[in-house]
């Protein structure tokens, strides 16, 4: 049995469902922070698939630009939850609800 | 046969490693099989003969995302890692077992078969026949993505600002 496009597509999308998962049912607003990261990497896997199967490049510079972005958003993602922390001591994402939302 | 043994090696434990990271109490083991999976997705990246991505999905998610991570977990909650020494040794078989699977699978790949066979397009008379993975993906960012790469460095320049200005600024 060999391995197929839809192979790859899957497994892309079972990783992003499980970013999704781990986004909504975790309160720790570190691991809500690395779902995302999960959902990325889910994108990616299925980026380079397509780019592999139809001979392609276009999918492989996407995925740079994605890690790019991914390494931006650690940056200043991981700055505004260190200020959080500093200002309200905790990472409970519940309690973060000075604007009542 | 190899590549597709391979394939769903990594298919269990991408999704296995993710199913742990979201799972787990203690941040430091989460972002460790974070760790894990990033590893296994480059060796996913090799089977797909994309082996520049592989190397940077290493360099730029294992070893800068993941580390900055750590750093931000050891500054927020040092308190809880008191009890992390005695059980790391605990996994070492595992861990030993999962590096040499992913070792003998990349070793193997690199010197074999992929597992996805790309529709032949190429003809005889195209010049981009015969060129390397970096190369192939380097004459495409610096000819047709040329602005968005460019674009990228200054994405890359406003979060460096952004985060020295938020994490040093007192709010």
């Amino acid at each position: 049995m060999s391995v197929t496009l839809e192979h790859y597509i899957l497994l892309g999308t079972l990783l992003f469902l499980i970013g999704v998962t781990g986004f909504l049912i975790r309160k720790n607003i570190f691991l809500m922070f690395m779902s995302v990261e999960l959902m990325m990497n889910g994108v990616n896997i299925c980026f380079v698939a397509f780019a592999r199967y139809f001979g392609d490049m276009a999918g492989q510079a996407f995925v740079l630009f994605v890690m790019t972005v991914a390494a931006a958003e650690a940056a200043v993602g991981l700055a505004i939850i260190l200020t959080l922390y500093r200002n309200r001591d905790t990472l409970n994402a519940d309690e973060f609800n000075l604007m009542k939302g | 046969m190899f590549s597709t043994l391979f394939f769903y090696y990594l298919f269990v434990m991408i999704l296995a490693s993710a199913a742990m990271m979201i799972t787990r109490r203690h941040m430091v083991h989460a972002v460790l099989y974070m760790l894990l999976l990033f590893f296994h997705i480059a060796g996913l990246y090799v089977l797909l003969e994309a082996e520049f991505l592989a190397a940077a999905q290493l360099i730029v998610y294992a070893g800068a995302i993941l580390v900055l991570y750590l750093f931000v977990i050891m500054l927020v909650n040092i308190k809880q890692l008191a009890p992390l020494r005695e059980q790391l040794f605990g996994h070492l078989p595992f861990a030993l077992v999962s590096a040499g699977l992913l070792c003998v699978g990349v070793v193997g790949v690199l010197l074999g078969e992929t597992a996805l066979k790309a529709p032949s397009t190429a003809t005889a008379g195209d010049p981009m026949a015969g060129l390397s993975n970096p190369e192939l993906l380097g004459k495409a960012l610096f000819t047709t993505y040329l602005f968005p790469f460019e674009v990228a460095s200054l994405i890359l320049l406003v979060a460096l600002v952004g985060a020295v200005v938020i994490a040093s600024r007192k709010i």
